[in-house]
């Protein structure tokens, strides 16, 4: 059995300040994203979503341009990258706009049928940490679907020498 | 790190957490919990109706009622996740109406039904709800080895809490609601589930706390259970606290004692000859124990010493003598709530 040891106070940093139901501190809202990311990635649901994912973008590349390369002049390659990659940025965006907030919502109707919703509730964190929290995660998986877009939108952009801006 | 046996004796006292946070409650006077005329509704639902009492410091109080009372929502109320609709109610003298922050710190909520996150590990799940209440990071790990040691949770610390029974879930959220070493304790059914080891770990946790000057809120329907627990109970019905009372000063309340007998003749006239009133003495051959038995409604236990005692001294031959219930059980068994079909 390991030594009993008593907790002390540790330095100020780690003592909440803020109170009521807007407080937002550093620490609140990391673990509240961090809690909702480790579940997510231990979910196997979840890779399988993003694999499914990357093939429809890849496979959307191949097939529009795929013939394109095979059959058409170098000149007439460009134009068509520049459609592809518009189409592709448009799920992305697409994606994300359903993925980030319905991950969300989803996050938080999801523990309150667990029951683990209460038991955040019933702590320390402040109902904005646990609602920004939640938004950040989706926010950060979000950001997923997108870098694994990135190895079918770049080239794609390339091709149709499409800059940054 | 071996895992040890209800045997080994008692566990050992929670080491205290020293917050030193601004949020802790003042008040260390005056009774841990009061309720003042609380009321809650939900739509046509009255759940909770004028509902009074007090839970002193450094006892266990426990909330006696039957299915659909409202304990639970007094319980809910007491975690700052409710707010009443009328009334108040004071934990460690602050209102969480006024200062829900200051409340939760204080208070460790214990709920019936409650989910843990299924792809974490034990030890994780207490690691995130040291985190939610803002302990010491420094500390955390060697607070969350003591629950594990405290609770017996200590082989399953690596795994995943889904695969956990619904006994070792309730050690867990016993843990959960210890992590903060809190000065309020709200246990809704604590003991649901748990096997007779455990309930003794149970029993002997929260007996340590209340010991260490926490105030103890438990709701139950095991009653014997609580019987050996609980200093004070608190009985409602209809959303009403209907009775209180201490459970030393239920054992002046009236309740139905068995008697036991190797002979069936000879309490039968021992009892006549007492003047006793009974409702017949079975005979030997038709009860489970294969004792001459009767059962007599006795005031209180001093009475029953008496009549023990004038019993053996009329030559009754007594085997067995004691309540048909605990005293928590008779006082609700006399209830209205407990006379209504359906209740309990």
């Amino acid at each position: 059995m390991s030594t009993p040891q008593t907790l002390e106070a540790g330095p100020g940093t780690d003592r909440p300040r803020g109170r009521g139901r807007y407080a937002l501190r550093w620490r609140g809202l990391r673990l509240v994203t961090s809690l909702e990311l480790r579940q997510r990635l231990r979910s196997k649901r979840w890779y399988v979503a993003l694999a499914v994912w990357t093939l429809v973008m890849m496979g959307i590349g191949a097939l529009g341009l795929g013939p394109t390369l095979y059959s058409a002049q170098w000149e007439d390659v460009g134009p068509i990258a520049a459609m592809v990659f518009s189409l592709q940025m448009i799920l992305v965006l697409f994606a994300m706009l359903l993925v980030v907030p319905a991950l969300s919502a989803g996050s938080i109707n999801g523990d309150r049928t667990a029951g683990t919703l209460a038991t955040l509730q019933a702590s320390l964190l402040s109902p904005a940490e646990i609602v920004l929290g939640k938004l950040l995660a989706g926010f950060l998986t979000g950001l997923a679907f997108l870098v694994l877009a990135l190895p079918s939108l770049v080239p794609i952009a390339l091709l149709g020498s499409i800059g940054i801006l | 790190m071996t895992q040890s046996t209800p045997a080994d004796g008692p566990p050992p006292p929670l080491p205290p957490v020293d917050h030193a946070s601004p949020q802790r409650a003042p008040g260390p006077e005056g009774p841990g919990i009061v309720a003042e005329h609380v009321s809650r509704a939900f739509g046509s639902v009255q759940a909770v109706a004028d509902l009074s009492f007090t839970a002193p410091r450094g006892a266990v109080t426990a909330l006696v009622g039957p299915n659909g009372c409202g304990k639970s929502t007094l319980m809910l109320m007491l975690a700052s996740l409710l707010a009443p609709d009328s009334g108040r109610v004071l934990v460690g003298g602050v209102d969480p109406a006024e200062d829900s922050a200051a409340v939760r710190a204080q208070v460790g909520w214990m709920p019936d039904q409650f989910g843990a996150w299924d792809s974490l590990r034990v030890a994780e799940v207490l690691e995130v709800m040291g985190r939610a209440y803002f302990l010491p990071s420094a500390q955390l790990r060697g607070r969350v080895d003591e629950l594990l040691e405290l609770l017996d949770l200590v082989p399953l610390a690596q795994q995943p809490a889904h695969v956990l029974s619904r006994g070792q879930k309730q050690r867990l959220g016993l843990a959960r609601a210890l992590v903060h070493d809190p000065q309020v304790l709200v246990l809704d059914e604590p003991a649901s589930g748990l096997d007779p080891a455990s309930r003794r770990r149970l029993l002997q946790v929260v007996r340590s706390r209340a010991a260490d000057g926490a105030t103890v809120l438990v709701s139950s329907h095991i009653l014997g259970e609580l019987e050996e627990m609980a200093d004070h109970v608190v009985f409602m019905d209809g959303g009403r606290a209907v009775d209180a009372s201490s459970l030393r000063d239920l054992a002046a309340r009236p309740r139905p004692w068995r008697i036991s007998s190797l002979h069936h003749q000879a309490l039968v006239e021992a009892l006549d000859q007492l003047q006793v009133r009974h409702g017949g003495v079975v005979a030997g051959d038709r009860t489970t124990s294969g004792h001459a038995e009767a059962v007599v409604e006795l005031p209180d236990d001093a009475t029953a010493a008496r009549l023990l005692a004038d019993l053996t001294a009329a030559g009754a031959r007594i085997i067995g003598f004691g309540p048909t219930t605990g005293r928590l059980e008779a006082a609700y068994l006399a209830s209205d709530a407990a006379q209504r079909e359906g209740a309990l």
